[in-house]
């Protein structure tokens, strides 16, 4: 019963609250704050970077964010910071990708890819089609198209704080999120997506 | 230039079809938390050893270090330092001076023994004897 009062408490609380009780050292509340964010880490990096090392990746970011707490200036920007290190953390793994990009991390991926499909058999044909569609549309952008697009249309963060994450002029932002969205809705007209 | 809903349907295509995530393992949530704390020791660890460090570098600066050429030289000047005082403060005998002392005991001695003041010192023991007697009758009456 207290669990359960502790664990509402804690929900309510705000990101600067819970990150104020991590800079004294309680776990509890980094537990919290993971719990809070780990599926749109996840997400992201996923967006990113593949299905390959998600669980790595998606560690190290948390690793990252414990570290560096002391060093968050404005706690109230906890979300931003945190895409900030997601974003690091998937440049970091992008460039360490091209470095020993080879045939057999493409199987993996590819047998990746495999095990999702496999495990949603059931799902609608045309569902996993355009899921793929959506995959490779994405895979098809640059690295700085991609995040942009991820972070802007995927993860609902608006242009200004993408910006922040990317620290990027606020011009370029726009400038990319249009130039993504046109790549990617071309890609998919043509594999014959009609209702764009 | 798109339009507005064109973007629109783009984007929720994006959002209704984008890759499933897959789970991650059970386990995840309690491996960070145990980076962390070991990551903690280990960070604790370095510090005290970079504290005791520096404890150890600021009292070697209060101590200056002297090269090792410097030793001998020392040991050799302190030690003539200290022959030296000694022979210095405790004054070297000369034979002259012993003769002198010889005959100084000596005259004392023959004075002592054939002056006049001998037979002086003879008559005043005898009054302390007497002395001593007139008191030593007395005694008694003054108890009683």
């Amino acid at each position: 019963m207290l669990g359960v009062l502790a664990n509402v408490l804690t929900d309510n609380c705000s990101d600067s609250d819970l990150v104020a009780q991590c800079l004294k050292g309680d776990r509890t509340c980094f537990r919290h704050l993971y719990q809070r964010y780990q599926h749109k880490v996840r997400s992201t990096l996923y967006q990113l970077c593949g299905p390959s090392l998600l669980d790595d990746l998606t560690q190290e970011v948390f690793l990252r964010v414990w570290k560096g707490l002391p060093k968050l200036k404005h706690q109230d920007n906890f979300s931003t910071w945190l895409y900030r290190i997601t974003w690091n953390v998937a440049s970091d793994q992008r460039q360490a990708f091209a470095k020993q990009h080879s045939f057999d991390s493409k199987l993996k991926n590819q047998a990746e890819m495999n095990q999702v499909v496999v495990k949603n058999n059931t799902s609608d044909l045309m569902q996993l089609h355009y899921q793929d569609l959506v995959h490779r549309g994405l895979e098809q952008l640059s690295f700085e198209h991609r995040s942009v697009l991820v972070l802007h249309d995927l993860e609902d963060i608006p242009q200004k704080e993408v910006a922040q994450i990317l620290e990027l002029p606020a011009g370029t932002v726009k400038s990319r999120v249009f130039y993504a969205r046109n790549a990617v809705r071309q890609f998919l007209q043509n594999e014959g997506v009609r209702e764009l | 230039m798109n339009n507005p809903s064109s973007d629109q349907e783009l984007v929720k295509f994006l959002k209704q079809y984008r890759p499933n995530i897959p789970e991650s393992a059970p386990d995840l949530e309690l491996k960070i938390l145990a980076t962390i704390e070991r990551n903690e020791e280990a960070e604790n660890k370095h510090n005290y050893r970079k504290k005791v460090g520096s404890l150890v570098s600021n009292n070697r600066s209060i101590i200056p270090c002297l090269p090792r050429w410097v030793f001998p030289p020392a040991i050799a000047t302190t030690l003539i330092v200290f022959w030296s005082g000694y022979h210095l403060l405790v004054p070297a005998f000369q034979p002259d001076e012993g003769a002198h002392l010889e005959a100084f005991f000596v005259n004392n001695w023959e004075d002592v023994l054939h002056d006049s003041r001998g037979e002086n010192m003879s008559e005043l023991s005898q009054t302390d004897w007497f002395n001593f007697a007139v008191s030593d009758r007395s005694e008694p009456q003054t108890t009683n």
